[in-house]
Order: structure tokens, then sequence, then C-alpha cells
């Protein structure tokens, strides 16, 4: 008799299956993190030699586009792996709830996601000339991870309701880009107020209320609705 | 910013030129189409019979 | 010969103008402004319409969600086109009269950013609804983008009372009352209320348009097979 496992294991299953994938080819991993080093090596080009006092700035700005265009790459191969192997139409006939299916992806994108921004961040910092304590600092890190949650939250959904998509490789940066807006905005907004002030006064915190807002709807809107996207029919 | 010297007369007009090509040229644009749409329907349904 | 959305379509475009003529004409100056204010009395009522599409398309996605199957999407499209045009005239009368005002045609400040966020995804609605074969999935897929659309306006209304921006406060709806005249806020909400209808008009003939043309292809289709 067999027995259906539960949500989490079900997640959990699924999330130890796609990170497997990405061991193995290792290119996956590989790709985001290749991305934005060139990202950020392409900003040294592009923008002059800036003055001491808005390098920290110039520092959260381009780690913020370097992590967002990394992402982006991430992001829309979400389901490659399940596109290519008719996992889908599997899955409909498996007991997989499809829920636990978009968690586990949105997990899976948020591990690999952490591990680009950290890297970004830290290359940012050599290239800008910065100290490394910022890498340490809680507002630093909590802004970066608020920044991941909500770029994983919208990306995750939108790779799953372009996954039909004729030209999905267009369509995905087209809807993404627009959509994860208020998430940099509001994040470069923080994070250049508290490196500025090391304050935590009113403005500070309307930036960052309005990230965690953000993030929470595109969130709730993933696990909501993410679900019936990939349970559809072709 | 706004003073005395600034003539709003352009960019008021500026503002509802706009405005009117959004409104009444959209309009316009639909209820020529949907003509345009019975007559071809008209013609379709002849042609059936 | 006219039906009633055409019908309402045109009396509608005519209040309009009879209101713009009275913005233009009957209502007294600012004292802040002066005559360049007046751009308020087509920049408000826009966005109002542009928020009203909104949830017109919220609600037709969610009626198409619950049955994807059997469900089209001509009222979701009409109500993204309508949309479109509304937001686009929200942004560009706002810059217009940012302009003389700020000093600048435009800033990334809250409302702002959020406006032209809005107009991004109803054109990416219209992409995706080109991009995915008609089916469920184009349905699902379209109809959880125009929930995510009708999630941004309610941000949209909200971020100027939730932040201090660049934008001018809320004149109309907050505590304490309005901070408008009384012709000049009696003119405003009898422009906002026309344009709504202007763009509920608007959108119900466009549906019929689209289905026209569907059922035109669906015929001709059929002559050829």
């Amino acid at each position: 008799m067999s027995h259906d496992p539960s949500s989490l294991q079900s997640t959990l299953i699924i999330l130890r299956h796609s990170l497997r994938i990405d061991i193995a080819a290792k290119e996956r991993l590989i790709t985001p993190v290749f991305f934005a080093a060139i990202i950020l090596l392409l900003f040294s080009f592009a923008i002059p030699e800036q003055p001491p006092e808005i390098r920290s700035r110039m520092m959260v700005a381009e780690s913020l586009l370097a992590i967002f265009f990394a992402m982006q790459i991430a992001l829309s191969r979400t389901f490659e792996a399940e596109r290519q192997d008719k996992v889908f139409e599997h899955l409909r006939l498996s007991p997989v709830d499809s829920t636990a299916f978009i968690l586990a992806k949105l997990l899976h994108v948020l591990l690999v996601g952490s591990g680009v921004s950290f890297f970004t961040l830290l290359l940012s910092l050599i290239l800008q000339g910065q100290d490394f304590s910022l890498v340490t600092d809680p507002v630093v890190l909590g802004g970066c991870l608020l920044t991941l949650l909500g770029l994983t939250g919208i990306g995750v959904l939108l790779a799953a309701i372009t996954l039909r998509a004729d030209g999905q490789q267009i369509i995905f940066p087209l809807l993404y880009f627009p959509l994860s807006i208020p998430v940099l905005l509001c994040a470069s907004e923080a994070l250049i107020q508290w490196l500025d002030t090391h304050k935590w006064d009113d403005t500070m915190r309307g930036w960052a209320t309005m990230l965690i807002a953000f993030d929470a709807i595109y969130l709730t809107m993933t696990l909501l609705l993410g679900s019936e996207s990939v349970d559809t029919d072709p | 910013m706004y003073g005395p010297q600034t003539d709003p007369t352009p960019y008021i007009a500026a503002a509802y030129v706009i405005g009117a090509l959004c409104t009444i040229g959209y309009s316009y644009w639909l209820l020529a189409s949907r003509r345009r749409l019975e007559r071809y329907l008209d013609a379709m349904n002849k042609k059936d019979h | 010969m006219f039906d009633k959305p055409r019908l309402s379509l045109v009396a509608t475009i005519i209040a309009m103008i009879v209101q713009w003529l009275l913005a233009w004409f009957w209502v007294p100056v600012d004292d802040a402004q002066g005559d360049v204010y007046r751009i308020i009395y087509l920049h408000v009522p826009a966005a109002f319409a542009a928020f009203t599409s909104a949830f017109v398309l919220a609600v037709a996605s969610i009626l198409a969600l619950r049955s994807p199957n059997s469900s089209k999407l001509d009222l979701s499209k009409a109500a993204t086109e309508v949309g479109l045009v509304f937001t686009i005239l929200t942004l560009a009368t706002g810059s217009i009269w940012g302009k003389p005002t700020w000093g600048t045609w435009w800033t990334w400040d809250a409302r702002l950013t959020t406006t032209f966020l809005l107009a991004l995804m109803y054109g990416g609605w219209l992409l995706l609804h080109n991009a995915i074969p008609e089916g469920p999935s184009r349905v699902r897929s379209c109809s959880i983008l125009g929930l995510m659309i009708a999630v941004d306006v309610p941000i949209i209304y909200k971020s100027v009372t939730w932040w201090r921006t660049l934008h001018q406060p809320q004149t109309i709806l907050r505590s304490g009352g309005s901070t408008m005249d009384g012709d000049m806020l009696a003119l405003l909400l009898s422009g906002i209320a026309i344009m709504v209808i202007v763009c509920l008009s608007m959108i119900f003939v466009r549906r019929q348009n689209i289905r026209l043309q569907e059922s035109l292809e669906e015929k001709s289709l059929r002559g050829v097979v």
C-alpha cells in the first residue's frame, strides 16, 4: 500500500531534486554568478571613478542591478528541467500537491539566489574599495534578503505563467522587469539611506515597509496562483 | 517652478489635446471599427445565403 | 441603430466635452497654481478611469479563473486595452502638469512609479495574451497577471498617505474633508463620474468588437474548411 507524501515532504523532495539537477549541471549555478560578475565589470567601464563619499551608493546600485540581472537568468530557467522531461504531465497524474511544487521552486531559487547575491555583494565591495564589514551589517544583509525575496516571489510566478508562451525568453523579462521595479526602488532607497545616515528614521522605515509589503504581496500571490499555472492543460 | 511669468496655455493645450486623442479619438476608432466589422459580417452572411 | 454601450459612449463623450468647457471657462482660478491647475479636471478623472479598468480586469480575471476551460478573455482584453489608454493619458497629463508646478517632467516618487508600473503591466498583459496560443493555459496565465495588475491599483492610491512624496497629497478623500473650493470639487467629482462611465462604455464597446471579430474569423475559417 503506497503512502502519499505530505505537502512538506513533497516540497523537500522536489527541492532536493532541483538542487541535485543544479549540482549535476554545474553551469546552471555558474551562469548567474558569471553574469553578475560581467555586469559589475561593465559598470566599472561605463561609470567613471567616483568620489569616496558616493562610492557606497554606487556599490548598492551596482550590486542590486547585478543581482537583478543574474536572478533573471536563474528565474527564466526555473521550470526548464520539468518542461524538457514532460514532468508537468506526470505531475497531474501523481499525488504531488502543485502548491508544494511551487513552494519547492521558490525555496530552490531563494537558495541559489542567496549564493549569487552573496558573491555579487563581495565582488562589488572589492571593486568599489569598500569595507568588508558591510557584509556583516544586519541592515545591509536584511535589505539584500528582502530584495531577493521580492525578486524570487515575482520571478517564480512569472516563470510559471509564461511557461507555455511563445518566445518565453523574451516575454519573461518584459514582465519581470517592470514588476521588479518597486522592489529594486525600495531596496536601493532604503540601503542608500542607511549607508548615508546609519539611522532608522521615518524615511528608512517607509521604504522598508514598502519593500516588505511588496514581498508579502508577491510571495502570497505566487503561492496562491502559481499552482494554477503549473496545473493546467497545454 | 510655477510663477506669474509662466504662461499656462501651452501646458493646458497640450494636456487637453492628448486627452482628446485618447478619449474622443479612441472612441471614434471603436465606433468606426464596429461599423466595418458589421459590414463584413453582413457581407459574409449574404455570401452564405 | 446604436445599442446601449455605443449610445452610452457617445452620450458620455458629449458630457465629457461639456465638463472640459466648464473646466476651461467657468470654474475659478486656483490661488496657488493659477490656470495650469485646470489640468486636474482631466488628469484625476483619467487616473480613476485607469483604476476602473483594473477593477473590471480583476473581476473578469476571477470569473475566467473559475472556469478556464470554458472562459474567454474578451472582457479582460478590452479592459486591459482601455486601461492602457487611460494610464498613458494619466502619465502624460501628470507629466505636463508637473513641469510648471514641480519644475520637472518626471521624478521617481511612489505614486508616479507605481502608475508607470501599471502602464507597463497593461502592456505586458497584451504581450502575454499574444504569446500564448488560445486555450485554458492562456486564460489562466492572463487571468493571474490580471489579478496582479489589480493588486497594484490600491497601492498607487494609498502610496500618497503611506509616504510623504513629491506628489500632491490626497485632495478629495481625506479625513477632515476636501481642501478644494465647492465649485472646483463639484466639477472634479462630476468629471470623475463621467470619465468612469466613458471608460466602462469603451470597455463594453471594445468587448463587442472583439467578439464580432472572433465570430468573423470563425465564419471565415469554416468557409475555408
